[in-house]
């Protein structure tokens, strides 16, 4: 039990850096072309880019986390993790709703869509580990899980913003 | 069973199609009585200045005669560039009523008038006018032309403009002392103020006692007033500050930054991120981090509040009390919002320099009767330029615009710590005890910002004496406590 706790705050641990790592530069690159934007419309062109990269930056992280970190962890804890790997660019939204660059409802959708991805995506990743019992069937599968998640980012970009 | 109307009304059949007659019977009465209210018959004529020409980018004037059959409140809403103007008054019943507006006319717009009398709109008018980039000289004597290429225009002496504004697109002023005599009060200051701004007047037929009497009144010494015969080779030309001088002179000031307290913001929220979670054993307390820093995030948001800014240049020689001033407003905005900021009679009429929409309203009925209204939004930048004669008191004489400058205190109280500019140098002045001359001997040079110095440069020419004070809007009760300025007075020396 102690090695369950241990290792779930571990993985917690890491998604939350995981969730660092792909911020930061969103924020960095936000807050440097804001302080250059001269009118409210640049400054709302400028947030409603960071938020659509933000999103993409999401999915894309969880088409590659996803598959090779929940072979053995509970799915609440699974679901838990996933939240907070989601959650850490949460304060960049906030800012593009109060200046006005995007509704709450978009954003409220786009964050629905991520969590149902990123559900589809565990729920795909068990099945792959219940039926493919060999370590090297395992690879390949969760490498083409992997890939086509991530192709399917890349080709359809404008359907993970609504509105 | 009967139905129950019959029981009400016995022996009177109301049938559906009488119902029917009687509505319409009724929604015609209430056609009439609405026709009855309606207010017909209003005349307005409308008269802009200089037969409707105009030098892009600056002021102009309305005439606006209304006679109306029906007295009351109205609303004149004047709507073509971005200031939409609103003038609220009351008339009587058909009694005429005369204004007299400054407009800033739009290159290829035209300004719409519209008169609104009871909440109805009773009368509406487009208006085009011509404009020509050279600027215009006007005359009100045919017979003596404009020798330059500027565009002329004529007109009688009672059509001369009746606020500051009316002169912002004249060049130069062609007139004799016979017009003067028969100029009303309002056309009399409006004048007046043309002058003091050292723009140009040629006087026609008129001898050197009356040219010197307008000297005296002209500012920059009257370098701009001259017979018409006598017109020198090298007019003598002074243009008020431009806007971008004064801009830099705005980005001085230091403001809050919304930016800096993102950036702040941000930085400690990933910090926490960072180091809290080798921290804690609980993973809620993970989840709570992005959650609480959001709520955090609006908190903060909501306690700000829009930075207004003025930068204001003035400019008076020492022996007048008469000043020409030119200022630059700045709203930051960091909410959505409507930002209502309260003009005194020195702020008559803005001009947006990034095309930001704005609502001016000047209303009889209120003590603050001139108000601005802009709509602002989170990092907006707007800025208003204002320009205009500002009265003045101060108690500084200066003399020796040849020789050495002698700086002499009028007052009652020290002022403040001051610039000369003499002979190209820059040189410190203290604060200068009541009534004890002060000469710049042994004075020491210092420096000063790059901005201030190239203004001082900019305004003065070679060997110019000049005195700079720091000067406030505020403290004369021309702007309100919460506006933020930098402002300087520019005195020249009498001659």
């Amino acid at each position: 039990m102690v090695t369950d706790q241990t290792s779930h705050m571990k993985q917690l641990q890491h998604s939350v850096l995981i969730g660092a790592i792909y911020t930061l530069p969103l924020l960095v690159w936000s807050l440097l072309q804001l302080s250059a934007a001269s009118n409210h419309d640049e400054a709302s062109y400028i947030l409603q880019s960071g938020i659509s990269i933000a999103v993409i930056a999401q999915a894309i992280v969880l088409s590659l986390y996803i598959p090779r970190m929940f072979d053995k962890t509970p799915t609440g804890s699974s679901i838990f993790t996933l939240l907070i790997l989601i959650s850490v660019p949460w304060p960049l939204f906030t800012l593009a709703w109060l200046a006005n660059a995007i509704g709450i409802a978009a954003i409220c959708i786009s964050q629905i869509g991520i969590i149902f991805f990123a559900l589809l995506l565990l729920i795909i990743t068990r099945v792959l580990f219940r039926f493919t019992l060999q370590s090297d069937n395992k690879t390949l599968a969760l490498s083409g899980l992997q890939l086509t998640a991530i192709s399917l980012v890349i080709i359809f970009p404008y359907e993970w913003m609504a509105g | 069973m009967k139905p129950r109307f019959h029981k009400l009304n016995p022996g009177y059949k109301i049938t559906a199609v009488s119902r029917l007659l009687q509505i319409m019977c009724l929604l015609q009465l209430v056609c009439i009585a609405m026709n009855a209210y309606a207010i017909e018959d209003v005349v307005v004529k409308i008269a802009p200045a200089w037969n409707g020409y105009f030098q892009p980018e600056s002021s102009s004037e309305l005439g606006v005669q209304i006679i109306s059959p029906q007295g009351g409140d109205y609303r004149l809403t004047l709507m073509g560039g971005n200031i939409t103007s609103h003038h609220i008054g009351s008339i009587e019943a058909d009694k005429l009523v005369k204004l007299w507006i400054p407009v800033y006319p739009t290159l290829n717009k035209p300004l719409t008038i519209e008169l609104y009398q009871a909440g109805q709109l009773t009368f509406e008018q487009q208006l085009n006018f011509i404009s020509n980039q050279q600027g215009l000289t006007a005359t009100t004597l045919e017979s003596y032309p404009a020798e330059s290429s500027e565009q002329q225009v004529t007109v009688a002496s009672d059509n001369l403009p009746r606020t500051a504004q009316g002169y912002g697109s004249i060049q130069t002023l062609i007139l004799a002392p016979s017009n003067l005599t028969v100029l009303d009060d309002a056309q009399s200051l409006a004048l007046s103020h043309y002058l003091q701004a050292c723009n140009k007047l040629l006087l026609v037929k008129a001898n050197k006692d009356e040219l010197n009497q307008l000297r005296n009144i002209a500012g920059c010494n009257g370098q701009a007033v001259h017979l018409y015969r006598e017109q020198p080779k090298d007019p003598f030309q002074q243009t008020a500050p431009s806007s971008r001088t004064l801009l830099a002179l705005l980005q001085e000031q230091k403001r809050d930054s919304p930016i800096t307290t993102l950036s702040l913001f941000f930085g400690c929220y990933l910090c926490i991120l960072l180091l809290i979670p080798g921290t804690t054993k609980k993973p809620t307390s993970l989840f709570a981090i992005p959650i609480l820093s959001s709520i955090v995030l609006i908190a903060l948001w909501s306690f700000q509040e829009n930075q207004t800014v003025i930068a204001s240049w003035s400019e008076v020689e020492s022996d007048s009390q008469q000043a020409n001033f030119s200022a630059i407003l700045s709203i930051e905005g960091i909410n959505t919002s409507q930002y209502h900021l309260p003009l005194s009679s020195l702020f008559s009429l803005p001009r947006s320099l990034n095309n930001k929409t704005a609502d001016l309203e000047f209303n009889q009925h209120q003590a603050n009767t001139k108000q601005l209204t802009v709509t602002t939004r989170p990092f907006s930048h707007d800025h208003f330029f204002f320009q205009g004669p500002l009265s003045i008191s101060h108690n500084i004489s200066l003399t020796g615009s040849k020789g050495v400058p002698v700086v002499i205190n009028h007052g009652k109280e020290k002022t403040a710590q001051a610039i000369l500019s003499w002979q190209g140098k820059i040189i410190s002045v203290p604060p200068l005890e009541p009534n004890k001359p002060w000469s710049p001997t042994g004075g020491s040079t210092i420096e000063i910002s790059s901005t201030l110095n190239s203004m001082i440069q900019a305004r003065t020419v070679a060997d110019d004496t000049a005195l700079i004070l720091p000067h406030s809007l505020r403290e004369a009760g021309l702007l309100p406590s919460h506006v933020k300025e930098s402002g300087w007075l520019l005195i020249r020396p009498a001659t």
